[in-house]
């Protein structure tokens, strides 16, 4: 896949997310308890994409970063065994990135979901 | 043990007849590391080969030459062999290795005419429709011949307009046959339709009648060969093990008579300099003194000495993966007593199921005695055995669980008894901070899919790489106050640790846990510890010090790899139990996807957590305080594995 093709995935995510916007606001309907307890459920699966997203964006930019080390590493690997350790720790580093998404991920839904 | 082992300078010198003695002995004892001797400035030379070297190596690349030809391949050893016997027998290696060029060139013999038959059949098939003797599609003088591939939607309607033209087509190949006078006309319209030529086989026959001769000679060419490596077969399994006890023989003899090449000599005399262990200096020194020539120990050295890795035997496999990461210098740390503890703890608490860390040991057993030949694999099965006896050690008593499946359910379900570990909960109830109480309160076995399981492995993750971290740290802060100085040490390791534990100290005391003071505390340890980075490290400090956290909250897959290995054993005993079920006929396929889906989680288990966990060892622990770049201690010396000097009494 190019990288025009990748902005477009980016792009129709983006908008899929702004779709899922809530389009009432909890607290605008105090006067309507049902409206209030539906909308505040409604949250809880926005809270969860918001959730998803954080991972799975941040997977696949480790995936993006760790495919072109990942293949530099393993053709230094095949060249000399050597390299297996430095190859292991420079493919490991992006992993930080999905480390990163998976903590927001956690935040959202045990700080904010809760 | 976290040090590796003490080294003294050794020094031998006598008259060059002791060499090939000295060389014996050192062989046998395996306990000087030589310092290759390399300046010849200084009214030295380098040594040549013992006399019995040239004739050594003679033989070695004849011997190497028949394994290879002959394809054995060593096989794990049973009974070593007697050097003495492989020496008388040794001059049989000329008609074994006449025996195997010979072989070998009959079969290259028969692998060139196969191929020529091959080729020869591929052209006569493309031929076998159009019903014509080969003779007559060649050797004219007035005429020529085209055969070939055209495309099947050319149009040859210009060709058949033309005089002296004959077009006999099927579905492989057209054969058009044209007077010479305007063959060259045809030519370029079957080009420009795309047309591509097909060699005439230079036979006579109809095709048919010689594609059935050329296959039967085919299938004659391919028994021949097949029954000459047999034969090869044969040999390699009747003398390949002698080959390689041969082999292996012939290289130590090369090996010892080389000794000479690594020290500086004079027309009479050698000295040899080396590191011993110092605890093996003794045994060395009096072995020694059965030989006429001077010695020497010293105590302290300027030089480095090599690295002899110094640990218990429990731990020696671990061994492996500080020497994969690099061999620590003398002054530093040696971290394998720690990632003894460490690996297989972030193993087992990643996997966690007492099912697969079964599976694990099992796995790891099987690979040492399978493959303990090979110090490498033996090590590697230890490892994971290792590995597998914590992951039973968290599947049993923190999570409960076995294959996906909580203790409770099996014990509720199907073995009749709920007691201890089998219990819907079991053990005293505690308090977790920061994670809002369950009910019923907190217990045991953590239910890794319930919120506050996931929460508290999350949590505790993130507190096992602050330790981790903070060890790493200060392991550094003392290999540097060893080797550097108090002021280094204090820069490039004490600023760190303490932007850690200040940012932690704020953090603690912001979600409530500590007092109001502790965040302004927090944040001075925090501000102290940037200012020796950037005292230390200049702007690069500042660049830095978010790593260290990162560092830290890259601990949370030890939770996380956690929840998702537990994740795909729940989803396959799902699928298998609840979605197909384990009625009639569909019974076969449950335990297929059984099978097959713990297989995946199996091997993901190694992939995967194996090398997530030795991850968080290297990037993660190692990076604050080993340096590595030492060499590794390699005495003299070859380690006998098919071959024996001694005769063995029984």
């Amino acid at each position: 896949m190019n990288r025009k093709n990748n902005l477009y995935l980016l792009a129709a995510m983006l908008f899929v997310a702004l779709l899922a916007m809530p389009a009432v606001s909890a607290d605008s309907h105090e006067d309507n308890q049902n409206t209030v307890d539906a909308a505040k459920e409604n949250a809880k699966g926005y809270i969860a994409i918001g959730a998803g997203l954080a991972v799975g964006l941040a997977g696949i930019g480790t995936g993006l970063a760790q495919s072109n080390i990942g293949s530099a590493a393993v053709g230094a690997v095949a060249e000399d065994d050597k390299n297996f350790t430095n190859g292991l720790i420079f493919t490991a580093i992006p992993e930080t990135v999905v480390i990163f998404g998976l903590v927001i991920s956690a935040l959202l839904i045990f700080v904010m979901g809760a | 043990m976290l040090k590796s082992e003490d080294m003294s300078r050794m020094t031998i010198s006598g008259h060059k007849q002791n060499l090939s003695d000295l060389s014996n002995l050192l062989d046998k004892h395996q306990l000087i590391h030589l310092i290759d001797y390399n300046n010849e400035d200084d009214g030295f030379k380098i040594g040549s080969s013992l006399s019995y070297g040239a004739q050594t190596s003679e033989l070695l690349v004849k011997i190497r030459s028949v394994i290879k030809l002959l394809e054995v391949s060593a096989s794990p050893p049973t009974s070593p062999k007697l050097v003495s016997d492989i020496e008388k027998e040794i001059s049989e290696i000329d008609s074994i290795a006449s025996q195997a060029h010979k072989l070998n060139d009959t079969q290259r013999d028969f692998d060139r005419q196969i191929e020529e038959v091959e080729s020869q059949l591929e052209q006569v098939s493309y031929f076998e429709e159009i019903d014509l003797d080969l003779d007559l599609l060649s050797g004219y003088s007035s005429m020529q011949v085209f055969a070939g591939n055209i495309p099947e939607d050319s149009d040859l309607s210009l060709l058949n307009k033309m005089k002296d033209v004959e077009i006999i087509k099927s579905n492989d190949i057209t054969v058009v046959f044209v007077a010479s006078t305007s063959s060259e006309e045809v030519e370029r319209v079957l080009l420009d339709q795309g047309f591509r030529s097909i060699d005439v086989p230079l036979v006579s026959g109809m095709p048919s009648t010689v594609k059935s001769r050329l296959e039967s000679n085919l299938s004659k060419l391919n028994s021949e060969k097949e029954a000459i490596n047999h034969e090869i077969q044969a040999i390699s399994t009747r003398h390949g093990d002698w080959l390689v006890a041969c082999e292996e023989h012939y290289s130590a003899l090369s090996e010892k008579s080389s000794l000479p090449l690594k020290l500086a000599t004079t027309d009479n005399m050698f000295v040899l300099d080396g590191w011993v262990p110092t605890n093996s200096v003794s045994d060395l020194q009096q072995a020694l003194q059965k030989l006429d020539i001077y010695y020497e120990v010293g105590e302290k050295s300027e030089l480095e000495p090599p690295i002899k890795l110094d640990n218990p035997e429990v731990m020696k496999p671990f061994e492996l993966f500080t020497k994969l990461y690099s061999t620590p210098k003398h002054w530093e740390f040696e971290p394998t007593a720690i990632i003894f503890l460490t690996y297989p703890l972030f193993f087992g608490m990643m996997v966690g199921d007492a099912g697969y860390g079964l599976a694990y040991i099992l796995f790891g057993q099987f690979i040492i005695t399978k493959f303990g030949y090979s110090n490498e694999l033996a090590a590697l099965g230890k490892i994971l055995r290792m590995a597998g006896l914590w992951t039973l050690f968290f599947g049993t008593f923190i999570f409960a669980e076995a294959f996906g499946q909580t203790f409770y359910l099996i014990g509720n379900d199907y073995l009749g008894f709920t007691s201890f570990v089998f219990g819907e909960h079991f053990g005293p109830t505690f308090n977790v901070p920061l994670i809002e109480n369950p009910h019923p309160p907190w217990q045991l076995p953590i239910h890794k899919f319930s919120p506050y399981g996931a929460q508290l492995m999350l949590l505790s993750s993130v507190i096992i790489g602050f330790i981790h971290v903070s060890l790493g740290f200060i392991l550094g802060f003392i290999n540097e106050l060893k080797h550097h100085n108090l002021k280094h040490a204090l820069y490039s390791k004490m600023s760190f640790l303490l932007i850690l534990w200040g940012g932690v100290i704020a953090l603690v005391s912001v979600v409530g846990l500590l007092p109001e003071f502790a965040k302004l505390l927090g944040i001075v340890v925090l501000l102290v510890g940037l200012t020796l980075a950037v005292l230390g490290e200049g702007i690069v400090g500042i660049l830095e010090f978010p790593t260290v956290f990162s560092n830290v909250i890259s601990y949370a897959r030890i939770g996380a790899i956690g929840l998702s290995d537990y994740g795909l054993a729940f989803t396959v005993n799902f699928i298998a139990f609840n979605l197909i079920g384990l009625e009639g006929i569909m019974a076969v396929f449950a335990i297929l996807i059984l099978l097959i889906g713990h297989l995946t989680v199996f091997t993901l288990g190694i992939i995967g957590t194996g090398i997530n966990s030795l991850r968080l060892q290297y990037v993660e622990f190692f990076t604050k305080f080993v340096q590595g770049g030492g060499t590794l201690y390699d005495p003299f010396g070859y380690n006998r594995k098919y071959t024996n000097e001694n005769e063995v009494i029984p």
